[in-house]
Formats: structure tokens, sequence, C-alpha cells
């Protein structure tokens, strides 16, 4: 949430019903409550049981939440889900979220969905098997590999934790040219057109730092794999 | 054992993540350009089977590789997607957290219709489910259980069994 002050955020904060439903501040038919997240009924639901997760801070879009708090919300959809399942007798559920208005996100706060779903409701959210011609495929995998190396690290990186560091700076340093070119091309996550005072402020300041921005995907690496040799040294 | 992820997971076509747990890769039938599945690497039919610290670490990655969609293949938005069972419309045998990359008027349409409840209706769902919602937010640790210690669960593993059944009749 770099780019937006103390008061910036507690006006954001008090127009955002959201937020106001997550402080308890708005009646809503609450159904789990923890540090981080509140889950309601959605008041427009696909089925009975719809299930709406929202995080207590107030976060447009889903990449800027920090990662403990992604976690946790993927457990708790999880734990949600077979509460659904066990309770309201379902044989399956959709848990859906939203990043930008192309993907069909409404509101200005990140939420989570998780649908009850019973043969033939017929409520959508179906996706297509498409074909695709290998060499899509592989363009399209270049791109993304590329892309996800820089914020994830490369593939079994896990055995090559030295290699890892020094590589990361040759990445850092690659990550700022790549971003130096791509500053004028780069699409930005459109959260709303047609109200743009706040959201462009944000987006705004947001894209205006790439130097910080890159810096802090560095940081970003470093916590990943200081996480995966945890791990390693635990099992 | 026919399943196609663990396939692709073992000739590594269109890899794009892997740690011990968890795998990323390209769709190899896509419903949009960049469909990516994260998948744990154990064959795990349905998300209930999945450790609650995989499932998060799932989130984790799906996170930043839908921000690299944004940086890399330039699209505007990413749905993050769980088919949870037959019914929610799960082809594969193999429990997968979808992202799915966005463009305007790419066609696709995720969207529902919602459904208008009394407040009866609403109130009863709104009971049930909170009454069930006691052990949320407990969650295992990042090792394996002992297997005695799941026994009191066996009733509800019939349950899962039926389900996992129903998978495997896939083609």
């Amino acid at each position: 949430m770099e780019g937006i002050t103390p008061e910036q955020l507690a006006a954001i904060q008090q127009q955002c019903i959201f937020c106001q439903i997550g402080a308890g501040k708005v009646a809503s038919r609450k159904v789990y409550e923890d540090e981080h997240v509140i889950a309601v009924l959605d008041i427009n639901p696909a089925n009975p049981g719809h299930i709406l997760v929202i995080t207590k801070k107030h976060y447009f879009v889903m990449p800027q939440i920090p990662d403990e708090e992604v976690e946790h919300i993927g457990k708790i959809s999880k734990q949600l889900s077979q509460v659904l399942l066990r309770t309201l007798k379902l044989e399956g559920t959709t848990i859906f979220i939203a990043n930008g208005v192309a993907a069909g996100q409404k509101a200005q706060h990140f939420m989570m969905h998780i649908i009850p779903r019973k043969e033939g409701d017929e409520i959508g959210i179906q996706i297509s098997q498409r074909q695709i011609s290998d060499k899509d495929y592989d363009k399209i995998h270049k791109a993304l590999l590329k892309g996800v190396e820089k914020s994830l690290g490369k593939i079994s990186g896990l055995e090559k934790e030295s290699e890892e560091t020094e590589e990361m700076e040759e990445r850092a340093e690659e990550a700022e040219i790549i971003k130096e070119k791509e500053e004028e091309t780069k699409p930005k996550i459109l959260v709303d057109k047609t109200k743009k005072r706040s959201k462009t402020d944000v987006f705004g300041a947001h894209q205006a730092k790439p130097s910080g921005k890159s810096k802090k995907k560095k940081k970003e690496d470093k916590d990943v794999s200081l996480d995966e040799i945890a791990k390693v040294l635990g099992a | 054992m026919n399943c196609e992820i663990c396939e692709q997971i073992k000739n590594r076509k269109g890899l794009i993540y892997e740690d011990q747990d968890i795998a990323a890769m390209l769709a190899q039938k896509p419903t949009a350009v960049g469909h990516v599945y994260i998948v744990p690497k154990k064959h795990i039919p349905i998300l209930e089977q999945v450790s609650d610290p995989i499932i998060g670490r799932m989130f984790a990655k799906a996170n930043k590789i839908s921000m690299s969609c944004f940086e890399s293949i330039g699209v505007q938005g990413t749905n993050l997607l769980i088919q949870n069972g037959l019914p929610a419309g799960q082809h594969h045998n193999h429990c997968i957290l979808h992202v799915i990359p966005r463009k305007e008027g790419d066609g696709l349409n995720l969207a529902w219709q919602p459904k208008q409840l009394t407040e009866e209706e609403m109130s009863t769902a709104e009971i049930q489910i909170k009454e069930n919602t006691g052990q949320v937010g407990i969650f295992e640790k990042e090792k394996e259980k002992p297997a005695e210690i799941e026994k009191p669960e066996e009733i509800q593993e019939e349950e899962e069994d039926y389900r996992i059944k129903e998978l495997e009749r896939l083609p």
C-alpha cells in the first residue's frame, strides 16, 4: 500500500462498505471472523450459503496482500469450503477471486467467494478447454517463465541455493532494465474506469516508483528463499 | 493411475515454478492465453485432502504468478479459481488452483446470476454455517501427522471416497 498517506487510507476505509463490514460497523450475516479476515454471507448469492471472505485491512487487489496473509486466506478457503460441504450436504464448491475489472472485480476491496455447488445448479463459472499450437504454447511459456523467475526464483532453486544469491543481484539488475523498457507498454491493473479519483492516484503512485518496486521484488526473492531454506532444514 | 496432471508434472511440460510440494505449469488446454495450473505435486484429487500449509502456499504462489501475468504477458486482470468437485466443473482428478489471465472483451464469462433469497432462507443458511465454523482457523502444522490421529474422521472419509470415485470415472 505504498504511496498512500495514513489520512488517505482512513478516508478510503471510511467510504469502503467492506472495511465497514470488517470493522463491524455495518450489519452483516457473519459466519466466521479472525484477526485477518471476516466471512459473511453474500447478499446477492449465486446459491444459498454463498460466502464472501473479506480482508479486514483495505486491499484493492490481491497483489497488494502480503504472503502470510494470502496463505491464511488460502487455508481459510479450504476450511470454509469443507464446512459448506458438510453442513449443506453439497457435492462441490467453487472458490473464486477476481483481480481487476477485466476479471469481473466490482468492488474496491479484495474478496474471495466460496460458492456452494450442486449438480445441475447451472450458475455458470464454467471454463472451456481450448487447443493451442505448440509454437504459441512455447512462446507464452518463455515469457511467463521469465516473469515468474523474477518473483519466485528459478525452477529447482532449492538445490542451488548458493548460486541463487549470486544470481539474485544479476536478476535485480535485469529486472530494472526490463522494467524501464516495459514502463510505457506496461498495462495497468484496471480497477475502475469510471471513478478515477482515488484509485488512479493509488495505482499511479504505485507505478511512479519503479526503482522502489524492484527493490521490493528483490527483498521478496530473499524472503522466498529464506522460507525455503527453513523448510528444508525443518524437514 | 492415469492422471494428466501427474503426467505433466513428471514430464515437466510448461513448468514455470516448482518446489518440494507444489508445481505451477501452463495449462495444455488453456481457457485463456497464459492459463496456469497450480497443483500439489502429490496426486491429490480433491481440495479437502490438500494439507493446510500446502494450500496456503499454493495461494501465495498463485498470487505471485498472477502478478507475473500482469507484467510479462500484458493482461489486465486475473481470476483465481478452484473447481472443487464435479458439480463445480472439476475436469481433472487432481486438485488445481487455476490462474486465468483476463483482458477486456476476452469473451470469457465467469460471472453468475444472483439468486433472490428470502430473509428466512438467508438466516437458515447463516445459522447452519455459523454453528460449524468452530474449527475454522485452527490449522495443521507443516509436518504430517501420524495416521492414528486421523481415526475419528473415518466417517468423513467414506464420503470423500465416494467423491474420489466419481472423479476417477473421468476420462
